[in-house]
């Protein structure tokens, strides 16, 4: 008897437990649809997504989209810049002779940046927010991306980068500033690691061949924030390691569209596996500067930035 | 070495000499493989392995003493070998756990394995081939408070590689077994469960309104009677969307499950039919859809094929929606009869079938609303194949020295779906499978195995790839008991539609077992495939180099 007491209060004790832990959410379910809010303070926390993908890969559509949803809900401080990695044939073009999937979007910079942080290794699409997490948790699935953005947005920045671009006709210079926004040490014990910065030009709105899980071979595919270029090597240059608040630094960098289309299609036709040197036919019209400073012990990217190549 | 071995001893024996009652008991065993990879454009290795040599290694110790337990795993990835995920990265002791048992109560803490029911709303299992290992780290009790009901609670959080997910998961199972606790002896005996588990993740996305406790909940039943045998699980999670941003990533749906197999048994006659309709059912340690995060398991339902062309195309299980069954018949032909000879003769006779379910996933958004209907999905004209299986195997001793087992098999394969392949690439592989096997024992202690395997197999005219056409496959094995064995084998892809794929794979190797220590070396070529345990599948890359297997026990 005493027994059968025992196994009631267990059952009761499951039953509440049973329903205390189970959330059943009715409609609407998106509740808040922020599109482009524009915060108007002179910096902000900016996130960085690195979007690996490959115009031949069926399930990295989703991935874009996801990168999408990210920016239309947290507007421009969510900045996105995509992949294509060699060392996948998800990002190999198809010989000439063939109709689709001939372009190469392929460049050196990306798959130097691949080597370090091996994203083909665990299958694509795969990215990095702000590359935290670095070595062994940064390569994020599309679905990880949306808690690390705003794990990285509730911190406060330390560097606010301002951006200006004077450049027409595939020509020009563009300026960077930096400002430290309270006093930076980055003096460790043993050895001095630097804040390094990069500077990026990615494109918009190229309408490509796309292979997508549900819709199959998609011709006319809008492929955004294509990282074409960088302009001072793949991993930057120093800004320095020790800041006090207020402090600038500053540097212009010229532009040759073509000159810079030209390593790619050298690197393309001289290095790469079925590298058929089509990667021009940049429109600077739909040309982004992405500039990111990055911790250079572990990667991290603490402040990025981006405008308009050319001012629309 | 001697000085540390007689310390040994005398450590161990000191224990099992002084306390005779319950001595400690440790025990352990010992697992390497090592391969090494060389490029091989041929086979499609294309990628250089700047290690050369890849290394995976486990030691499990176990400590006993009366009613409590210990245990640790060692394991290294030196880097991991290539078929497995690389984030299994460095050395560690990722397992490791505690366990006693007192006046009925069990009581473990640290990592451990458990499975509820057939395991479709929990199962932690580990599976070194596929490179599976999703135990929970926490709490669980079992006990038994009367006869027949068993109750297990439990609380802990997932393991991925050598971390734990996000997501606490907390789950109890109750288990009524009707005979043993009445105390009944009648012919019919009944047993009933249940299982609740739920997963809670903060909500952390301000778009969507996301459920921060999941729950999956299945009831059970099994009836034996004389030969038969029933078992039935009903299954339902409540709303899992994935925290997406993207309006039409999260599904709101509820999962179900439905799970009927029936067998039947005598002498010399068994037939087993098993049938699932599973629809939005994968259940994971954390909301992002990551495979590694699975926490429950749906057993496949097709034959589990060891010859190596009848498992060339393997079924994996869509927990996301499929319905099937697998049925299977075992007869013996007895012995002394025109058919069964001197020694009988055995067959199994199997069909397995799966397919999509009625319009699909059932999808709940704020715009679209799809729920699937089990009773539609049964009348599978309408739906898409995803697997299909009929098999005939005939085993037939011929006399003392000789063993004879055949084959055939027709198999039909939707490589875009259960590869996750763009539909239309390569669509339904058809193919026929034949396979003879005879071994031949020449002497005491001496015995020579053979097998001979062929693949016809016809590509989906409507796809627009060609998938690898047909093989031959033939392999000589020789073994020297109890201590040496010697493999060849090679896989020939004649049949490929390219002719710079048409390659023998070759692979050999040589093993000896002393006791409990078995060492095994090979070399050769293994093709890019899929590998199924279950219906849980990974996809191993090509490789061309050397492996070294070695497992001790003691």
């Amino acid at each position: 008897m005493k027994n059968t007491k025992h196994i009631i209060t267990l059952f009761i004790i499951t039953i509440i437990f049973s329903f205390n832990s189970c959330d059943i959410i009715e409609g609407p379910y998106m509740i808040d649809n922020d599109t482009n809010p524009v915060d108007t303070s002179t910096y902000v926390k900016k996130v960085l997504i690195e979007d690996f993908t490959g115009h031949r890969c069926p399930n990295c559509p989703s991935a874009a989209e996801e990168l999408a949803a990210l920016q239309n809900y947290y507007g421009d401080k969510v900045i996105g810049i995509a992949i294509h990695p060699s060392s996948q044939a998800f990002s190999t073009p198809s010989p000439l002779t063939s109709s689709s999937y001939t372009y190469d979007f392929r460049t050196e910079f990306g798959d130097d940046i691949d080597d370090i942080f091996e994203l083909t290794t665990v299958g694509l699409p795969r990215g990095m927010v702000n590359r935290v997490g670095f070595d062994t948790d940064h390569q994020l699935g599309k679905d990880e991306w949306s808690s690390a953005v705003q794990t990285e947005l509730a911190k406060d920045p330390i560097f606010g980068i301002t951006l200006s671009s004077n450049v027409s006709s595939g020509n020009g210079t563009i300026s960077v500033t930096v400002k430290a926004l309270s006093n930076i040490n980055l003096n460790k014990t043993e050895e001095i690691e630097d804040y390094n910065i990069v500077i990026c030009l990615t494109e918009n709105e190229i309408i490509e061949w796309q292979k997508d899980n549900a819709a199959g071979d998609i011709e006319e595919y809008e492929h955004n924030h294509v990282l074409r270029t960088i302009l001072n090597s793949t991993f930057g240059e120093s800004i320095g390691n020790s800041f006090v608040e207020g402090d600038i630094w500053e540097k212009d960098y010229s532009v040759d569209i073509t000159t810079l289309e030209n390593i790619n299609e050298n690197y393309s036709l001289n290095t790469l596996f079925m590298g058929n040197g089509n990667c021009k036919g940049w429109d600077e019209n739909k040309m982004e500067i992405v500039a990111y400073i990055y911790n250079s012990d572990n990667y991290e990217i603490v402040q990025v930035e981006q405008i308009h190549l050319i001012n629309h | 070495m001697k000085r540390i071995l007689l310390f040994t001893f005398v450590f161990i024996s000191s224990f099992t000499l002084y306390s005779q009652d319950n001595p400690i008991e440790i025990h352990g065993n010992f697992e390497l493989n090592m391969q090494s990879y060389r490029v091989d454009s041929t086979i499609g290795a294309n990628e250089p392995t700047p290690e050369r040599v890849l290394n995976n290694a486990y030691l499990n110790l176990l400590i006993t003493k009366g009613k409590f337990t210990a245990g640790l795993r060692y394991e290294s990835y030196l880097n991991a070998l290539k078929d497995y995920d690389p984030q299994y990265k460095g050395n560690g002791i990722p397992h490791r756990y505690a366990t006693y048992t007192s006046d009925g109560l069990e009581v473990t803490v640290g990592n451990y394995y458990e499975q509820f029911g057939s395991g479709i709303i929990l199962r932690t299992y580990e599976d070194k081939g596929l490179g599976v290992d999703n135990s929970l780290d926490g709490i669980r009790l079992k006990m038994s408070p009367i006869n027949g009901i068993y109750l297990k609670g439990l609380i802990g959080k997932s393991r991925t590689y050598f971390n734990y997910s996000e997501g606490i998961i907390r789950g109890a199972d109750a288990e009524f077994n009707i005979n043993e606790s009445l105390n009944l002896t009648s012919e019919t005996s009944y047993i009933f469960g249940g299982s609740f588990v739920s997963r809670f993740q903060k909500d952390n996305n301000p778009a969507f309104n996301l459920p921060e406790n999941v729950a999956a909940m299945s009831a059970r039943l099994n009836i034996m009677h004389g030969g038969f045998n029933y078992f039935g699980e009903f299954s339902q999670k409540i709303n899992d969307p994935i925290g997406s941003f993207s309006f039409d990533e999260n599904n709101y749906a509820n999962g179900k499950s439905i799970v009927n197999n029936l067998t039947y048994s005598q002498k010399g006659l068994g037939i087993t039919f098993e049938s699932h309709f599973v629809d939005h059912m994968e259940f994971r340690s954390e909301r992002a859809k990551e495979k590694e995060y699975i926490i429950n398991y749906i057993p496949t339902l097709s034959k589990n094929h060891t010859y190596t062309l009848l498992a060339l195309y393997p079924c994996a299980t869509q927990p996301e929606g499929e319905a099937g069954f697998n049925t299977n018949i075992f007869y013996k032909i007895a012995k002394n009869t025109l058919l069964g000879g001197k020694y009988g003769t055995k067959l199994n006779l199997n069909f397995a079938r799966t397919n999509s379910i009625e319009g699909g996933t059932s999808y709940l958004n704020d715009s679209t609303s799809h729920t699937s209907r089990p009773l539609k999905s049964i009348f599978i004209k309408d739906e898409t194949l995803y697997f299909s299986d009929f098999n005939l195997e005939i085993n037939k001793k011929i006399n003392k020295k000789v063993n004879l087992n055949l084959v055939l098999a027709k198999q039909n394969y939707n490589k875009d779906v259960l590869e996750g392949k763009t539909i239309g690439e390569y669509g339904i592989i058809s193919s026929t499978i034949a396979v003879a096997e005879v071994s031949y024992k020449i002497k005491k202690g001496h015995t020579i195995r053979l097998e001979l395997q062929e693949l016809l197999s016809k590509d989906d005219e409507t796809a627009e790839k060609h998938a690898d056409g047909d093989w031959h496959m033939i392999l000589a094995e020789y073994t020297i008991s109890p201590n040496w064995f010697f493999t060849i084998q090679d896989m020939y892809n004649y049949g490929n539609y390219y002719e710079e794929k048409q390659l023998h794979y070759v692979n050999t190797s040589i093993g000896f077992v002393k006791g409990a220590n078995r060492f095994e070396i090979g070399y050769g070529k293994k093709r890019a495939g899929i590998f199924c345990v279950g219906g849980v599948c990974k996809e191993v890359p090509s490789s061309n180099g050397f492996s070294l297997n070695i497992s001790s026990s003691f």
